[in-house]
């Protein structure tokens, strides 16, 4: 129920709720008592009026209303005492309900830091995303399904490293007019015709594109040769 | 009401079986097989009015006189020796243990009438508290017997010496704590 | 054509030669008669099968459509029970070849019941029940499973059957009574008289033996002693004169 103690125990507040439950029945039994008595006079009543002794009926009538209206006083106080009765025994429910969600809550944040913590998790998961991710592309590109911008992408890379053993910058006849001889990986930029040569990432850049399209035309100039 | 004592009126008619017609039934029988044959069914008789009665002590000066050991319309009775030896035989274990005496041995002038022993009226009570939900809530020894809530139940009206023996078997088991004062006494069933 | 003058010699050669006509002849009816009878036989049997088929519900649960039944079946000389217990061997009854195993079981279920109630009510009635009130018991269905519907019919089959079994269980008759034996012991006629008395009376008292059968007191005194012995009948001290009563209308609500 909440509790984990093996050897079960009276509380407290048992203790109190019997005393509550005690005065309960003792005000029921107080009732019953007056019922037999009410109906006693009752039956008195209805005697005397037999015998035309009409002053003592009206006498035991009398007797009976007052024994009402004490049964009625107790009606509510037994009420009252049962009201209070329910809402401990109801309180004493809803602190076992607390419990029981504490430490439910409790052995969950257990467990969590068991499992390393929020951003651990996320990093298995991103591990095991990234190796994932890692696996398939190998597997495509195995597969021959290269796309042309990975291609352009390595032949990005050959570049760079062509650029880290030859020292000599390229000369101009590799290519077209504009060019601009940029590399972002190893930081190598020969930019003097620019004033500020945006030291992008491989990504969508206007130049980069123009390589791109320039390296395509040759490719397709070769094919029909 | 008073349920502590053996009242011995009769509220609703109880049947008699055939064999309270018999009498011989009511003479001590010399045959040994004959004999246990006879307190066989002196105990049922015993038990089944009792059970009708809620009767649960039976005190023997009345039950000499009262229909159960006294068939007027026969003009047979039971001796005070053979009903005492009725009331032996019942709680024998050969009888099945369904009477205790009350007070020393050699008084023998009431008894516990077992029709239920106290374990089996602690399932009885053990059944009802589950099944009304009441497993872990106190409840009075009172309302327990006397309530409006156990009104149509077996055990309303019980005596309480009977109900503290009843819940003492529970409680040996831990299977319930009583608690409180002298007359005010609660109990948890766990 | 001389052959047929039946005189001289040739007559005993025309005897011999009729007579083993009539003999051959004889056999071959008799042949044929057993073939068709047979035959008649068989259809009927088949018959009884899926007429018991049929009705082996109503068997079951109708006493009189039962006793019928098993009037029908004795009179055409069939026992129903008959060599159902033969050895343990396979064989079983005709009852249960011909009509299935509901019936014989039925019958058995029965035996089984009177036997729990003689061994129930042995020590107050000494081992003799009355079949009337066996019955009565049966059908109140206090022994082992439900009430049966049955009659003293079936009941006095069922002992019957009972019988190979050597259980020691009979029916025997006192008086105008039956009355079902599951003890052993035989009963002199001294107590078969005594038990007649019961039967008509309820109880006797010596006295009364005295007067009605004129038997010396000794001799009543003896014979009820016996009975008490046997567990037979119950005393009543509270009488004026001590009374013995027949323990028959002691089978009550039981359990």
């Amino acid at each position: 129920m909440g509790s984990n103690q093996s050897t079960p125990k009276i509380s407290a507040q048992d203790r109190a709720i019997l005393d509550m439950k005690n005065q309960r029945d003792k005000l029921r039994q107080y009732q019953k008592r007056i019922t037999v008595i009410t109906d006693r006079e009752k039956s008195i009543a209805k005697e005397c009026l037999a015998r035309g002794n009409k002053e003592k009926a009206l006498l035991a009538l009398r007797q009976k209303k007052y024994q009402e209206s004490l049964l009625a006083k107790t009606d509510s106080q037994l009420e009252q005492l049962e009201k209070l009765t329910s809402s401990v025994e109801f309180a004493l429910v809803q602190k076992d309900v607390l419990y029981g969600l504490k430490q439910g809550t409790q052995v969950l944040q257990q467990i969590h830091r068991e499992m390393g913590g929020l951003e651990a998790v996320e990093k298995l998961m991103g591990e095991s995303e990234e190796a994932r991710a890692y696996q398939q592309e190998i597997s495509e590109a195995l597969a021959g399904q290269m796309s042309n911008e990975d291609e352009d992408e390595v032949e990005d890379e050959l570049e760079r490293l062509e650029q880290e053993t030859v020292v000599l910058p390229k000369a101009p006849s590799q290519g077209l007019g504009h060019e601009v001889v940029h590399d972002a990986a190893d930081g190598i930029v020969d930019d003097h015709d620019l004033p500020d040569v945006p030291t992008s990432i491989a990504g969508h850049d206007p130049e980069r594109l123009q390589k791109q399209r320039e390296r395509a035309k040759a490719r397709k100039i070769a094919l029909n040769a | 009401m008073a349920t502590a004592s053996s009242s011995l009126t009769t509220s609703s008619m109880f049947t008699f079986p055939p064999t309270y017609s018999f009498p011989p039934f009511f003479s001590p029988q010399p045959n040994a097989q004959t004999r246990s044959a006879q307190l066989s069914k002196w105990s049922s008789l015993v038990q089944s009015y009792c059970r009708h009665h809620r009767i649960f002590k039976l005190l023997l000066s009345d039950a000499l006189e009262s229909p159960l050991f006294h068939n007027s319309k026969l003009m047979r009775r039971l001796s005070a020796h053979d009903a005492k030896a009725v009331v032996d035989y019942m709680t024998s274990k050969e009888g099945g243990n369904r009477a205790e005496w009350i007070g020393p041995a050699t008084e023998k002038a009431s008894a516990w009438i077992w029709w239920r022993r106290p374990e089996e009226w602690a399932g009885v009570l053990e059944a009802w508290v589950d099944g009304t939900g009441q497993k872990g809530t106190v409840l009075t020894l009172y309302e327990l017997v006397e309530g409006e809530a156990t009104e149509n139940q077996e055990f309303h009206g019980m005596d309480m010496e009977v109900l503290r023996k009843s819940l003492g078997t529970l409680v040996k088991k831990g299977k319930a704590q009583v608690f409180g004062g002298e007359g005010q006494e609660g109990v948890k069933f766990f | 054509m001389s052959n047929r003058r039946g005189v001289g010699l040739g007559a005993f050669t025309n005897k011999n030669q009729t007579s083993q006509s009539y003999a051959s002849h004889g056999s071959q009816l008799k042949s044929l008669n057993a073939a068709s009878l047979q035959t008649q036989l068989s259809v009927f049997q088949s018959l009884l099968h899926t007429f018991a088929l049929e009705h082996a519900a109503d068997i079951k649960s109708n006493p009189t459509f039962r006793a019928e039944f098993a009037r029908m079946c004795n009179a055409i000389g069939v026992d129903p029970l008959a060599a159902s217990n033969v050895k343990g061997k396979r064989t079983k009854s005709l009852w249960a070849r011909v009509l299935g195993n509901d019936v014989n079981d039925f019958y058995f279920e029965v035996a089984v019941r009177i036997v729990e109630l003689c061994r129930a009510t042995r020590t107050e009635n000494g081992g003799l029940l009355g079949v009337t009130e066996c019955c009565q018991m049966v059908a109140k269905g206090k022994a082992i499973g439900g009430g049966l519907q049955i009659t003293e019919d079936d009941i006095l089959r069922a002992v019957k059957s009972l019988e190979p079994l050597g259980s020691g269980f009979n029916v025997i008759s006192i008086g105008s009574k039956q009355y079902i034996r599951s003890i052993p012991k035989e009963l002199n006629t001294d107590q078969s008289k005594v038990l007649e008395v019961l039967q008509i009376l309820g109880f006797v008292t010596i006295a009364m033996l005295q007067i009605n059968l004129q038997w010396e007191k000794a001799r009543a005194t003896t014979v009820v002693e016996d009975l008490v012995a046997d567990s037979l009948v119950w005393v009543d001290v509270q009488a004026e004169e001590t009374e013995y009563w027949s323990p028959q209308n002691l089978l009550d609500d039981r359990g």
